[in-house]
């Protein structure tokens, strides 16, 4: 559980609405000693001026996997989300409280653990967090980002991840291939009904890279998409969340409802703003294109 | 003659791939009096939504497939084998354009070309939309129910209540309080063949009129 020290609102109020909703009010929590000794030790060691709440998360999920692989299991609530895995900071065995300096929420150590955990497993904790500290503590944010996304339990997530990151504004040969990336690699028949979806919006992005038109609409269909995509990934990715993601499918569904008339607007932006009909096509496709339409009785 | 046009001959008139759109363009070209309603309106906005992800995204599909292909040129003997590619609705499609182009040709020529023609037909299909609202169609509303008739529609075979009878009640409708007389255009079969003098004898309306074989 988590206790914010301030009124003031993180540099993430979307996120943390996000989170208020779907945990705040049901409470269960992660009982697993190991669990409280890893929150612990973890801000017990880490100098807390380089930490923040999104970056205490994001450490906690790297030391979670890499005590997996040495196959202790400290039962990390979290679900995969937009930035990668986020904790159920309402079901962690300890209250973690946050002091807002103005900047970034900052974690407060918490007291020792009552319950002694097998040595062997103290051990082991204290050798992961020992060897993350030495690699992340000073590394900013999207730098763990990218880290955590190492785990991404999809290819496509971090295809995703490059293009937002990218932009639409940059490299046009880069974005193309990056959707192409993004196509291939898509959980097709998982995720069919944002598969028909993303296959509108692709040639739309390609379309606004080629002309220079609507790139910041296009950026934020993209953006909508990829949250939509991300909600549905959170009910199928997750592990350890005592009381699941109760809210997740309505916000889904609302989401779907907000992408599909917003796809609609930037389709007819961009649309609109081409050339009339064939103008726009290199002569040889509008040749063939001329022929076939006539062929077929359409022109 | 006032022509009341059905869903799906807006439809047949904004989508050029439609298998009536020549036949709609000439009736919209011919008559000069077209009516419709906001039932209709409201139809065709979910209609459209479902024919692109139907047909039209699988042509974003086949281009994406191309584009994500190993091969970097494609030849001629690839005319047999890429409409395999593409998803079975659009397969005589696909076999039909590549018969019409040349080739040798770039992995990225070949996918840019179908994403053109998947952005065209988006293109001309939001154009004739906008064209049939700003300055064809007359687009009635109704404010009575007509419950009776509504029921009597529903005895004879008439389902989809909100949709096709209220349709229908639209064009009686448009007959009854503008005082003119209302040919009702559409493809739908079991209006226009099964139960057609069933409901010209219950509507006002002169005429139900086939868009396929309208001419």
């Amino acid at each position: 559980m988590v206790k914010e020290m301030s009124n003031t609102r993180s540099r993430e109020p979307e996120f943390d609405e996000l989170l208020d909703e779907l945990f705040v009010k049901i409470g269960t929590r992660v009982s697993d000693p190991c669990l409280e000794y890893t929150i612990y030790k973890l801000l017990q060691e880490f100098d807390l001026k380089y930490m923040s709440k999104t970056r205490f998360y994001k450490i906690l999920f790297l030391i979670y996997k890499n005590l997996k692989n040495k196959g202790l299991d400290i039962k990390l609530p979290y679900f995969w989300y937009e930035h990668g895995p986020v904790v159920d900071i309402y079901a962690l065995p300890t209250t973690v409280e946050f002091r807002h300096d103005g900047v970034k929420n900052t974690p407060l150590p918490v007291p020792k653990p009552r319950t002694e955990i097998e040595y062997n497993a103290k051990r082991k904790i204290d050798e992961t967090i020992s060897t993350i500290k030495s690699k992340y503590e000073r590394k900013d944010t999207e730098f763990l980002i990218d880290e955590v996304y190492k785990y991404a339990p999809l290819g496509v997530q971090s295809f995703f991840r490059k293009l937002l990151k990218h932009g639409l504004r940059g490299d046009g040969e880069t974005i193309n291939v990056l959707l192409t990336d993004i196509v291939r690699e898509f959980p097709k028949k998982e995720y069919e009904d944002l598969y028909s979806v993303l296959l509108r919006i692709v040639p739309l992005v390609r379309y606004g890279i080629k002309n220079g038109v609507k790139l910041d609409e296009l950026e934020d269909l993209f953006k909508i998409f990829w949250k939509t995509f991300c909600q549905k990934l959170s009910l199928s990715h997750n592990e350890n969340l005592p009381n699941g993601l109760v809210r997740m499918p309505e916000m889904y569904k609302e989401n779907m409802t907000t992408l599909k008339q917003k796809l609609k607007d930037v389709e007819r932006g961009v649309l609109s703003s081409l050339d009339r009909k064939y103008e726009v096509f290199n002569p040889l496709f509008e040749k063939h294109l001329e022929d076939f339409l006539k062929s077929k009785g359409y022109i | 003659m006032n022509l009341f046009h059905d869903t799906n001959s807006i439809i047949a008139y904004c989508f050029i791939n439609d298998s009536w759109n020549k036949r709609a363009e000439i009736v919209f070209e011919r008559y000069p009096s077209h009516y419709t309603s906001n039932r209709v309106i409201d139809e065709f906005r979910e209609k459209e939504e479902e024919i692109i992800e139907e047909f039209h995204s699988k042509i974003s599909e086949f281009s994406e497939k191309i584009r994500g292909s190993n091969k970097n040129v494609f030849y001629v003997d690839d005319r047999t084998r890429l409409p395999r590619k593409a998803d079975r609705s659009i397969q005589g499609f696909v076999r039909e354009v590549l018969e019409l182009i040349e080739f040798p040709k770039s992995r990225e020529e070949l996918a840019d070309l179908f994403m053109d023609l998947y952005i065209y037909f988006l293109k001309v299909k939001n154009e004739r939309f906008d064209e049939l609202i700003e300055s064809v169609l007359k687009i009635h509303s109704r404010d009575m129910e007509y419950p009776e008739l509504e029921e009597k529609l529903k005895e004879i075979g008439i389902h989809n209540g909100k949709r096709d009878r209220g349709i229908l009640l639209d064009a009686h409708d448009l007959a009854v309080t503008s005082s003119i007389s209302v040919c009702f255009v559409t493809t739908d079969d079991y209006i226009c063949e099964e139960n057609k003098q069933k409901v010209l004898d219950l509507l006002q309306l002169i005429e139900i009129i086939d868009l396929r074989y309208m001419m």
